[in-house]
Order: C-alpha cells, then structure tokens, then sequence
C-alpha cells in the first residue's frame, strides 16, 4: 500500500539517500568487516596485554636509582632480554596486516558482483551504478583506514619503551611503516589495490592475488631502496661520529676517504690493514684498526638520516600513499561508469 | 568418419592414467603460475644479492679473514654488516609469509571454487569418480607446491652462509622456519589448510581467510612457545654462565631463587633496589659485572642460562617437518573424508 502511495519521489528523480546505500554496504560488507574486528581486536588485545607489562617493568627500569650502577644495569638487560625478542618478532608479523585487511575486504567488493552477475541487479536500484560504487568505496576505505590508525596508535604506545630506551629509531625500517600515519596509508593503497585489481580483472580471488603480488612488490621496494632516498642523507664521519646517537638515527651505509679525501674501495683498505703491525691486527680491541686507520689518515664515514626527519618522512610516504590510492579509486569509478557491462 | 569408425574406444577409457593429471593441471595451471612465480620472484632475489654479497666479502678480505673476531677483521666485518643487515633483518621478517601465500592461494580455491559455483555437480560425474579426482588433485598440487618450496629453501641455505659464518643462529625464530625442511612443511600446511577450510567452508574467500587466520596462529605458536620445547634445553648455571654458552645457540636466561625455583621480574627488581649503589661510575650504566653475580649468588639467586646449541638444528628441523607433514596428511584424509560423505 505504501508502495502505492508514494511512487512519485522516486520515479521523479529524486536519489536513494545516502544512509540507505550506507546500509547496503553494511548489509554486503559486514562479514569482511567483523574478520578484519577480530583480526585488529585480537591482536590489539595482545599488543595490551603485552604492553601493560612492559610498561609496568620499564617503569622498573626507569626507577632504579643510580642508573649507571651495575644493579641497574642488570635490572635493565633482564627486562631487555624477556620483552624485546617477542616485541621484535611481532613487528615482522604486523608488516602483513595492512596487505591482509585491504586485499580482502577490498578485493571482493566489486569482483564479486562482477564475476557472479549480480551486478546487473545492483546497478539498476534507481541509485546508479556511479552513485553506489562511490558510496560503497568511500565508506569502506574510511573504515578500514580509521581502523588502522587505531591499531597503529596502539602500536606505538605498545612499543615506546624501546625507543625511550634507545635501542630502536623511529625511523628503522620495520617500525616506520607500523607508526604514525604511514600504516593506516599502507593499508588505505591496499584497499585501493584490491578494488582495482577487481574492477579489471573481474574474478575475485585472482584480484585478490594480483592485488597483494602488486602490494607486496612496491612495499618491498619502498622499504628497502625508495625510503632512505625522500630527502638527501647526511653524512658524518669519524669524529662527528660519537656524537650521532646511532640507536635513534637510521644510518645504513658505511665507507672509507683515505688521505686525499677520495673515498677508498675495499681491496685498497684491506691492504692498508693488512700492513700494519701484527699486535694491532691480532688485537682483541676492535677499536684498535680504527685507530691506526685514523693515524694514517683514512676516515670512516656514515651516511645517516637524523631522527629529527620522522614526520617529513611519514608525509611524503603517507602523501605519495595517499594520492595513489585516490587515484585507483578514481580510476576503478571511471572504469565502472565507462565500461559497458 | 574418424569418430563414427571407432566410437568404442573413448567410452570404455572413460579416465585414462594422465587424464586427471591433465585436468588439475589444466584448472589448477594460473593459480601453480602465481605461487611458482611468488617463489621465484623469492629465489631471483636470493641469487641477486647473494651473488652480490659473496663479491662483497671477497673484497672485502673476509673470506680469508680467520677468525672473524680478530680486529684486523673487524673494520672489514663492521662495513659488510652495514651493508647488508638490513638484509637479514627485515628481509627476513618479510619473507615469513611467504610459503603462506603460496601454499594458502593455491589450497583455498582448489576445491572451494568448484563446490562455491556448483561445477561440482559436473566434475565429479565424469566417471572418474569424486574420491580419485579429489584425491588426484590434492596430491599433485601439494607435490608441485611443496618441491617448489624445497627448492627455495635451498637456495635460501646458500643464501644465509655469510651470515651464518659470524656465528649467527639459524635456531633462530626469524630464519628457523625459512630454512631446512620447515619452509616446506609449513608452505604444505598452508595449502593443507586452505583445500580444508575449502571442503569444510565451501566458499572461497572465507575459507581463504580462515586458513590464513589458523596458519597465521600456528605459526606464531611455534615460533614464540611450542619450538623451545621440542627438546630439553642445555643450561648453564652460575657467575660464568655466559662464556659458556656458544655464540650461535638460541638463548633464554632466567634467574632462580633461593630453593631453586624460577623468580618472577618484579621479584628481581625488589631485590636489586636492595642492592642498589654498586658504585657508579664515570659515564654509561657498568656492564654486569663478576661482583655483582657473586653478590646476588650469596642471596641464593643464581643466573641460569637455558640454550639450544647449533648441533640441535638439523633435529628440530625433522621435529617440526613431521608433526607438519603428519598434520597435513591428516587434514587431507579429513578433506577427502569430507568430499567422499557429505551429501552434496
């Protein structure tokens, strides 16, 4: 009877609201998301757990006057070595957290109504198939995304003891991606990818392979060779040296000038070391052959970004992120408006 | 004219030998490609920067730098490690998921696909029967993906030698599970998983993601509690426990109190504050000294180091490759179990 009653506003033109496809989503998506609740409650319930602990031994540590005795010192590699192994391997396995939650909720949300037809049913709503790709996809990054912030946030809290113990930099390259703003955009690009890789190919698991193949490739390649390279590294050498904090600054490469202040190849040093006398090169001092380099003139250099760039770095990774993620996003649109099914 | 001469002859072999082969090869040939080329792509890697740092350490004189503790190797240990720890570091902590992917991938849509669509209805009334076809192809796929995976894992061994000649664990909880016969063992776990999850799920993606989820547990189970304890560990006791233990067994240390019982953390730090002002001295915490271990030995706490030599390496890898390999045959039996009984 309702039905009967009140046709004209739709027929009319006037759009489905908003809330009513912001309920669709729910309806269709709502399985993806409780995985992806229970995937971040669960391990933000051990990241909790793990983390009151810790904070409670580092508090511990903290309180152990004087610092510099040796009681202290013990007291500190005791709460080192129970907490920080774990902590460590943890990090390795929340690298792939972002990959899982965007591949799967990402990767069926338009492959699955492409490959089993049921497109043809959801376009023809009265809402358009422009206005439903858009609202679906708009709603689920903004969840997955928020999501991933807060896991992310926790994520920081969880590990601060380490880096107030200096024995990690906010830079080193497996905590960088888990902080700040970077994981929730990891994990928005990929979302982006999956959607994507569904639009194109339009099956749903092979989308979900090619998504996290792609994924994969561009964050292995952002971690290993891409990062290091957003602003120019600087470079200290011997004597600065002592006054980097290396624990807290991200240094990766190292090498020798000799005395015309050219830098010297290995073969060339290693025959100067092997020219001086036996008691240094036998010696247990490690330090020894960086003093006879140095007497003779050879100067050891690091290059280093200072821990000072954190959040430049976290912008120009997260923006580049960002804007390539907005861009599948558009793209996966246009292909949906353009292509004729 | 062919057809109509002998028409007998298709009928009766209604399922030749390789026929079913052919068939898991035709269906199964995209998702074999994505998980050879996952580890491939692994291997390539390997070779690449394997070759590279090989030409590194020549260079640089260690391969005739005897031992690698001496400082006239030191300057040289210190520039190839600066190179190439980032490597071992969190190149390793990225490839742990690798014979998930490939095993996971493979595995979940195997049969999922079929029951999912309904082409079962079609697959399994060919004449060769659900139990061979199903059977058929479980095997062949988790032979194909399983050598794939041994052959990464030896290009994998060959890869760790440099590190490993610095006295570095393989017992350790990041390479541990790459090397040997674990990494295929557990890139056959993933796939056993995923045809299971599959049968008992019937959809794809859930299946996909349950058996990703499971796996993901076990294997952070192994790593941080199940693995220590495949043997007794060794232990050292007392002042000098530390120069005792090798420099490349996987190592826990623990103190125990009084009646020889464990002593908790905070139980410890209590303590320490007793014995706080060990005489500070100019610049940095004192590393733990002599003193300070007898001191606490005549409290009655006695530092005891629990390790896994090295020699262990070669067990524990056949430990965990057979409760793997048996719990992916059992996972198999239960998959055929379910495709032979259940109503359709």
């Amino acid at each position: 009877m309702t039905t009967v009653a009140a046709p004209a506003p739709a027929r009319g033109g006037r759009p489905v609201p908003w809330t009513r496809l912001a309920w669709v989503t729910w309806r269709q998506h709502r399985v993806a998301l409780a995985g992806v609740a229970v995937l971040l409650g669960g391990l933000g319930l051990y990241l909790l757990i793990m983390g009151l602990k810790i904070h409670s031994g580092y508090a511990g540590v903290t309180s152990c006057h004087p610092a510099s005795s040796a009681a202290c010192g013990l007291a500190n590699n005791l709460f080192t070595g129970d907490y920080y192994p774990f902590a460590q391997t943890m990090t390795g396995f929340l690298q792939v957290v972002p990959v899982l939650v965007g591949v799967f909720v990402g990767g069926p949300v338009l492959a699955r109504e492409l490959e089993t037809g049921t497109f043809r049913f959801a376009w023809t709503q009265g809402c358009g198939r422009l206005r439903w790709t858009v609202t679906k996809l708009a709603l689920l990054a903004i969840a997955v995304t928020a999501a991933a912030e807060a896991f992310s946030l926790l994520f920081s809290w969880y590990f601060q003891p380490w880096f107030a113990k200096g024995l990690d930099g906010a830079l080193a390259p497996q905590l960088f991606d888990l902080r700040g703003i970077d994981f929730a955009a990891w994990t928005l690009l990929a979302f982006a990818l999956g959607v994507a890789a569904g639009a194109l190919i339009r099956r749903t698991v092979p989308a979900m392979a090619a998504a996290l193949a792609v994924w994969t490739g561009l964050f292995f390649a952002t971690f290993m060779f891409l990062r290091k390279h957003y602003l120019a590294p600087l470079a200290a050498s011997g004597a600065q040296a002592s006054t980097l904090k290396f624990g807290n600054d991200w240094s990766w490469a190292q090498w020798f000038t000799g005395p015309n202040g050219k830098p010297v190849s290995a073969q060339a040093l290693n025959s100067v070391i092997r020219q001086a006398p036996v008691s240094v090169q036998g010696s247990k001092n490690p330090g020894a052959i960086g003093a006879y380099l140095s007497a003779h003139h050879y100067t050891q250099w690091w290059a280093y970004q200072p821990q000072s760039r954190y959040w430049p770095f976290q912008f120009i990774e997260s923006g580049w992120l960002l804007a390539l993620s907005l861009i599948l996003l558009a793209g996966t649109v246009w292909l949906v408006r353009a292509k004729a099914s | 004219m062919a057809t109509t001469a002998q028409p007998a002859a298709p009928l009766r072999h209604s399922s030749p030998r390789f026929g079913m082969a052919w068939v898991t090869w035709r269906q199964q040939r995209a998702a074999l490609a994505g998980a050879c080329g996952l580890l491939g792509v692994m291997i390539l890697y390997m070779l690449v920067t394997g070759l590279q740092m090989r030409s590194a350490l020549s260079s640089l004189g260690l391969d005739t730098c005897h031992p690698l503790t001496a400082a006239r190797c030191a300057t040289a240990v210190s520039l190839f490690n600066s190179d190439y720890d980032i490597w071992r570091n969190d190149g390793l902590v990225l490839m742990q998921v690798v014979p998930l992917f490939a095993g996971v991938f493979l595995g979940g849509p195997l049969l999922a696909r079929e029951l999912e669509t309904g082409t079962f209805r079609f697959a399994w009334t060919q004449g060769t029967g659900r139990t061979r076809w199903v059977i058929t192809k479980l095997v062949l796929v988790a032979a194909a993906v399983t050598a794939a995976a041994g052959v990464t894992s030896l290009v994998m061994s060959w890869w760790l030698a440099p590190f490993v000649a610095q006295d570095w664990s393989l017992m350790g909880p990041n390479v541990f599970a790459l090397t040997g016969i674990a990494f295929p063992a557990w890139t056959l776990i993933a796939f056993a998983l995923g045809a299971f999850a599959g049968v008992a799920i019937r959809r794809t993606v859930p299946a996909l993601a349950t058996a990703l989820a499971v796996w993901a547990g076990l294997a952070i189970t192994t790593a941080t509690t199940l693995r220590w304890r495949y043997q007794q560990a060794l232990t050292a006791k007392g002042v000098t426990a530390g120069a005792r233990v090798p420099g490349n067994a996987w190592v826990q240390t623990h103190w125990t109190g009084r009646g020889g019982q464990p002593v908790s953390l905070a139980a410890f730090h209590a303590l320490l504050a007793q014995l706080k002002g060990q005489g500070p001295t100019s610049q940095g915490p004192t590393p733990v000294t002599k003193t300070l271990l007898a001191q606490l030995a005549r409290h009655g706490y006695t530092q005891s180091i629990s390790y896994q030599p090295e020699s262990r390496f070669w067990h524990f890898q056949l430990i965990e490759g057979g409760w793997l390999l048996a719990l992916a045959l059992l996972l198999g039996a239960a998959t055929v179990w379910l495709v032979r009984h259940k109503a359709a």
